[in-house]
């Protein structure tokens, strides 16, 4: 066969699939981003996941979320006894992590244990403490709580403060808006919480609040 | 109970009872040489409880009326080689004395009116280790002797994870449930948390049979000192809210917000969340019965100032302190192995539990105590540093084992669950190990290396099984051992014992029916009436 011709076939060969292979495509107009309804307040539209996988959030993860969040030392957001870190010592197994110098234990465990959900609850609520600690004594530059006003018996002025704290707890834990009920659960609390123990009310649904979002399913698993 | 006070759920009469009635047991627990030395001038004289003693708290009979057993299985990471304890050969016995893994004759004790022999030994290092070992074989021996069952046991795989997991599932005897998932089905559906595993590797894995109740799957415990604290989610943290306020909170949390959040309904129905759930569930009944508290046997002290963060441990907790003299928090003074077996007992004794799995790590640990005389406590990888020193490593861990052991009898033996009964009366140790070891050495040598064998025995103690005996028999020219009749027990040098003998046996010691498991029938390994 001649080179010239061979060389021809092959040309014309290359042009067929480039043609073939762009005619598939379809030139589309470039579609804006899908904005979530996401506004405050709104409810969210959810359904089951078909994958429906989700991992746990493991001591490593769950101390620098925490850590970011609420805006903690890593190491003394949680101290057993006021000494022990909570999340690198005294409950790294229970929080989903491997010990293998302290425990022989060479492997994450494949799932929660006896203890996996107090461990959680303590570092949540020692860290939440620290935040609410921190937030009120400056409420001005307050991380979640800002601005929050209480009176002089300890219970909460009512104020937009407590809903935008609300919201900025959801959106630094969640990085989305709280729904309508979640901001009105919350607000609830508050009262259920001054009908049992009126002294410190505000001070402890701070702390509260914090611990009942930082310890939902949402913040345990992703 | 008269005078008796009520502390922490367990009836006791008074510190200075407590101690004579163990004493009368112990007789003296001063430490010398390289482990605990509890079972130094230890004597013979059986349960020093009468009914005045410590009685169990919790549900101790199930509802039909038959009384609840427990189990306890001690892992022996690594491969204890029976060769090295109760089937000790001496030189005088045995033709290949020279090429094979026998004792000056100086060294082996016969047990009075048993089968089992004992190697009381000195050795100055653990090959390259320099550390003093003693053993003390023979006074367990003449303890315990009567209550002593040695099964002999061809296994079949010189893998560790595998053997490990075998040895305690019967080689999957039993669609895959391990005893200790058999025992907690059968006696532990009223129980809080009825399997406990402190072990690790494949003495931790979990059965693989699907018929298994949930509640009879094993909790792992990594760590046995601070294990409590994840028993309450806010005591002991300053500043925290009352408990009221909390499980406000924790309602809002589980019946609103978590209900109504986009992530449960999306991932709601994942396995992972469902068991989340569940266990959200349990916590409240941890902190209802103090388990934060009652499960820290430990004293206040500057690290660990339990007091001045509102925690009170156990108010037993000195006495159960002059038993194992090495309990404690994390730390260098802590023999860790020592606080998983009096954990044990915690949970088994405060009703909680009816099958507690503990035993050797594989990390080295040092007692620093006295920096002047270093003690070692553990080797690094457990009985399989016989890789690297066979009869240090042996010597030093069988003692360390059998030492643990006796200090958990002599509580289990203390503790009453009807008059004229303790809870040892119902109990059963097993000894599990993966395999055994080698059973030559190079001669004229005192310390050797050793690599794995599949031909082993295990032990059991408990007032159920046949004791004083040996199932089957030891081969002096080869150290070899071979099995027996399940029947009659008598031994015969032309069977093996498999690990589903030791499974069933077991099993049938514990009075747990097994139906549809077909295992074979281990008469002789139950205790003669």
């Amino acid at each position: 066969m001649c080179p010239k011709f061979k060389q021809s076939i092959i040309n014309i060969s290359i042009m067929i699939v480039y043609w073939w292979t762009l005619s598939g495509c379809e030139i589309r107009p470039k579609e804006p981003p899908v904005k979530p309804n996401v506004a405050a307040g709104q409810d969210l539209k959810a359904s089951l996941s078909s994958m429906n996988e989700v991992q746990r959030r493991r001591s490593q993860q769950l101390k620098n979320s925490l850590a970011k969040i609420l805006v903690v030392d890593k190491q003394g957001m949680c101290l057993e006894l006021g000494k022990h870190p909570c999340i690198d010592q005294v409950h790294r197994v229970f929080l989903g992590s491997m010990d293998a110098y302290n425990a022989s234990q060479y492997q994450n465990p494949s799932s929660a244990s006896i203890g996996s959900v107090g461990a959680l609850e303590r570092v949540v609520l020692s860290a939440c403490i620290m935040r609410a600690g921190m937030d009120l004594l400056n409420p001005s530059q307050g991380v979640i709580f800002k601005n929050i006003k209480t009176s002089i018996d300890g219970r909460l002025v009512e104020d937009p403060a407590i809903d935008e704290s609300i919201k900025t707890l959801y959106r630094r834990a969640f990085t989305r808006e709280p729904t309508s009920s979640e901001i009105t659960h919350l607000r609830n609390m508050y009262e259920e919480i001054y009908k049992t123990e009126p002294i410190a009310a505000g001070r402890n649904w701070m702390v509260l609040s914090c611990f009942s979002v930082l310890t939902s399913l949402e913040m345990a698993f992703f | 109970m008269g005078k008796n006070k009520k502390r922490d759920g367990l009836y006791i009469n008074d510190r200075r009872d407590f101690l004579t009635r163990a004493g009368q047991l112990l007789m003296g627990s001063a430490a010398y040489g390289v482990t605990p030395q509890f079972l130094a001038g230890c004597t013979n004289k059986g349960s020093p409880v009468s009914s005045s003693a410590v009685p169990a708290d919790g549900p101790l009979y199930l509802k039909e009326g038959k009384k609840r057993k427990y189990l306890f299985v001690f892992s022996a990471m690594g491969g204890a080689s029976i060769n090295d304890s109760f089937l000790a050969m001496r030189e005088s016995e045995s033709k290949n004395y020279q090429k094979l893994n026998c004792f000056p004759d100086r060294l082996v004790t016969q047990g009075e009116g048993t089968d089992f022999r004992a190697v009381d030994l000195k050795m100055e290092t653990v090959g390259p280790l320099p550390f003093d070992i003693e053993t003390t074989q023979s006074k367990f021996l003449a303890k315990y002797g009567k209550e002593i069952m040695v099964t002999t046991l061809t296994g079949n795989t010189v893998a560790h994870p595998v053997g490990q997991a075998r040895c305690v599932n019967g080689f999957e005897a039993w669609n895959g449930r391990t005893l200790q998932e058999a025992v907690a089905a059968y006696y532990g559906s009223d129980l809080l948390i009825p399997n406990v595993n402190m072990a690790t590797l494949g003495f931790a894995e979990n059965g693989k049979d699907p018929s298994l109740p949930r509640y009879a799957l094993a909790e792992q415990v990594a760590n046995a000192a601070i294990f409590p604290f994840g028993l309450d989610g806010s005591l002991g943290i300053q500043g925290a809210p009352k408990k009221s306020l909390i499980d406000i909170a924790r309602r809002v949390r589980d019946d609103k917000l978590d209900q109504e959040s986009p992530f449960f309904k999306t991932f709601g129905q994942n396995p992972q969340i469902r068991e989340w759930i569940e266990r959200r569930k349990k916590l409240p009944e941890y902190e209802r019965l103090n388990l934060i508290n009652k499960l820290n046997p430990f004293a206040n002290s500057t690290r660990f100032p339990f007091t001045s963060f509102g925690l009170e441990p156990n108010t037993r907790g000195d006495l159960f302190r002059e038993l194992f003299k090495n309990i404690g928090p994390p730390g260098p003074e802590t023999d860790d192995l020592q606080n998983q077996a009096l954990l044990a007992y915690l949970l088994v004794a405060s009703g909680l539990t009816c099958s507690v799995t503990f035993g050797l790590g594989m990390n080295v640990a040092v007692d620093i105590t006295e920096p002047s005389k270093k003690r070692l406590w553990n080797t690094p990888t457990g009985f399989d540093y016989s890789h690297n020193a066979h009869r240090g490593t042996q010597a030093l861990l069988w003692q360390r084992t059998l030492d643990t052991i006796d200090r958990l009898i002599t509580l289990l033996r203390s503790t009453q669950t009807a008059p004229g009964e303790t809870l040892w009366d119902h109990s059963l140790i097993y000894i599990a190990t993966e395999f055994g070891r080698d059973k030559t050495k190079e001669p004229n040598v005192t310390e050797f290396t050793s690599g794995h064998n599949i031909n082993n025995g295990v032990v059991m103690i408990s007032p159920l099984v046949n004791g004083g005996k040996v199932m089957g028999g030891i081969d002096p020219e080869t150290l070899l051992t071979y099995g027996f009749d399940p029947e009659s027990g008598v031994p015969d040098p032309t069977r093996t014992m498999t690990d589903k003998h030791i499974y069933a046996g077991i099993l049938q010691a514990l009075g747990v029916e097994t139906p549809g498991a077909n295992l074979p029938l281990m008469k002789s390994m139950l205790k003669r009436s």
